[in-house]
């Protein structure tokens, strides 16, 4: 039943405790911007953001928030000192998709939510803080999880500070619960973001039909191109297993990396023929 | 202090295996009645702290006033309303100093203002911090998030102080069962794999980013001559900077980026080119 309690603490990621602010909004242009997000694992809705050009640093988009949160390393990094009430100045604060905000202040703070989530890995990459009120409420903000981007469009107005509801950093054992996520974390050895690794390049155009898929443009200078495939090829194989459609072809080269042999067997004509192609970088 | 959150890590360990407690799998959402595209408006409160509160009714119930919250990944609702919308029959319960009774409940009808939707996941309990800000700003019942926000397409409007949601047709997923296999594959896999970010169409470019580059941007190093990247007049020598007005600051973001771009998509890419920023665009092919 502690799970319930996790989860519910995973609920109110970013009811931190309420803070105060006393920055007054700067109008930006009006115009609307696109800004790409992605959904987390646990549903959290996660933008990127540039602090003084560094970064990108992942950051969720949370009323639920009272001010901008910038996670204690990330600012340590980037130099930024943060006054005894633990606020600190973003001289420029860039979200994907084109918002930008000069001199803002932040909390310069990691919630323990935060710091759990990281040390679990459960949103899947790292997070590096969240984005409130202070800023949300400066833009009219569309969320559809139909379409790709959020949509923000500056509003002309100047949101009220918000109030320090006393209580500093009362987190109502969240604290206990950040510490304890991140020490499971060290028992798991799980880490924030799971390393990537890019899938190998072949630099051939397919063609599905209704058999095996064609070769309609062999990529000059590419790596099946170097290995001797043809345009009119019809991939029949890859490793020995049989492909229908591209996506099999494109399941098959992603279990290996650029630099990595893979084996096609190609139909031309009344042949079949197996040729090795040692795969490369790109896309 | 460290043994001690070490000690009650290693409990968790142990309660891990116990999260399936006796609510059987329900990922079904169910169809929406309404047609798409009538548009509500939902007034919101403006708390002095800068939350968020709206008027909900839990199953005809209410009204009570609730936070707000994109950041909620589930709905938390305080036992005061759970006993009064009468959440709690029939369900599973335990009992956490401070916090009351926790249950994992679901609600028939949620109303949010004017906004209705059914069979909402929430789970019941008395959280600190709501408690807190409830003696603070009014009373507070909990928390509203994505179970049901997601299910439109919602404009925030805070000088307004106006929530307009139309339906979207997004069936939002069932969050704590996707947690919960989360975790379960924490506690059960190894090392995690490395994730494979294969770009879905054919660009024809390779890209490269020295260690010690951290500007803007990626290297376009070579464009194989008729494919996609050359017809969009991309050059070698080319810096890289957005696709679809995502920043291709790595590698790794570019290919993440491709990975959901398919086949004749044709898209807008930022480069700068001799220090002077411009825009292309580029038609995918099919292909790797």
């Amino acid at each position: 039943m502690k799970s319930l309690w996790s989860f519910a603490a995973l609920a109110v990621l970013g009811l931190a405790s309420p803070t105060w602010s006393e920055e007054p909004a700067k109008k930006p242009p009006p115009r609307s911007f696109q800004v790409p997000y992605r959904l987390t694992k646990p549903k959290h809705v996660l933008v990127r953001a540039k602090i003084n050009g560094k970064g990108p640093y992942n950051f969720i988009v949370d009323t639920g928030a009272p001010a901008l949160f910038v996670a204690v390393p990330v600012a340590r990094k980037l130099g930024i000192k943060p006054d005894n009430k633990d606020w600190g100045v973003l001289d420029r604060f860039e979200i994907e998709g084109g918002v930008v905000l000069n001199k803002i202040k932040g909390r310069i703070e990691t919630p323990p939510q935060i710091e759990g989530m990281n040390g679990l890995g459960l949103a899947g990459v790292e997070l590096h803080g969240m984005i409130g009120y202070d800023i949300l409420a400066r833009y009219r903000l569309e969320f559809d999880f139909t379409r790709d981007k959020m949509v923000w469009t500056p509003l002309d107005y100047t949101p009220k500070a918000s109030m320090s509801l006393g209580g500093g950093r009362t987190t109502g054992g969240l604290d206990l619960l950040g510490s304890l996520m991140k020490s499971l974390s060290s028992l798991l050895g799980t880490q924030a973001s799971p390393p990537v690794r890019l899938r190998g390049f072949l630099g051939v155009e397919l063609k599905d039909d209704e058999d095996n898929p064609l070769v309609q443009v062999v990529l000059a200078g590419g790596p099946a191109g170097k290995a001797g495939v043809k345009v009119g090829d019809r991939i029949t194989h890859i490793q020995g297993r049989s492909v229908l459609d591209t996506d099999d072809v494109q399941r098959y080269v992603s279990r290996k990396k650029p630099g990595q042999e893979i084996t096609l067997t190609v139909q031309r004509g009344k042949d079949s023929k197996d040729i090795t192609v040692k795969l490369g970088e790109g896309l | 202090m460290k043994i001690y959150s070490m000690a009650l890590g290693t409990i968790a360990l142990v309660l891990l295996p116990c999260l399936r407690y006796g609510v059987a799998e329900q990922p079904s959402v169910k169809p929406i009645e309404k047609p798409v595209g009538k548009s509500l408006v939902v007034p919101f409160e403006t708390l002095k702290s800068g939350h968020m509160a709206v008027k909900i009714k839990v199953n005809g119930k209410g009204p009570y006033r609730v936070i707000f919250d994109t950041g909620a990944p589930i709905n938390l609702l305080n036992n005061k309303l759970a006993k009064e919308a009468n959440l709690l029959k029939g369900t599973p319960t335990s009992t956490l100093p401070f916090m009351g009774t926790i249950a994992e409940v679901k609600v028939k009808e949620l109303q949010v203002g004017s906004a209705k939707v059914n069979d909402q996941q929430a789970i019941v309990m008395d959280h600190p911090l709501v408690e807190l800000m409830s003696k603070k700003l009014g009373p507070l019942y909990g928390i509203v998030g994505f179970p049901f926000f997601a299910r439109y397409r919602m404009t925030i409007d805070y000088q307004a102080e106006t929530l307009t949601l139309v339906e979207n047709g997004y069936k939002p997923a069932n969050v704590l069962r996707s947690l919960e296999s989360t975790l379960l594959n924490l506690m059960t896999a190894g090392d995690q794999p490395a994730k494979v970010l294969a770009p879905a169409a054919q660009w024809g470019l390779t890209a490269k980013k020295q260690a010690d580059d951290d500007e803007a941007g990626v290297d376009i190093e070579e464009v194989l001559s008729g494919s996609a990247a050359a017809e969009a007049g991309l050059k070698a020598g080319d810096r890289l900077l957005t696709i679809d007005g995502r920043w291709t600051d790595s590698l790794a973001d570019l290919y993440e980026i491709a990975s959901h771009l398919k086949p004749d998509a044709s898209v807008p890419i930022g480069i700068k080119r001799a220090g002077k920023e411009m825009e292309l665009r580029i038609k995918l092919r099919a292909g790797l």
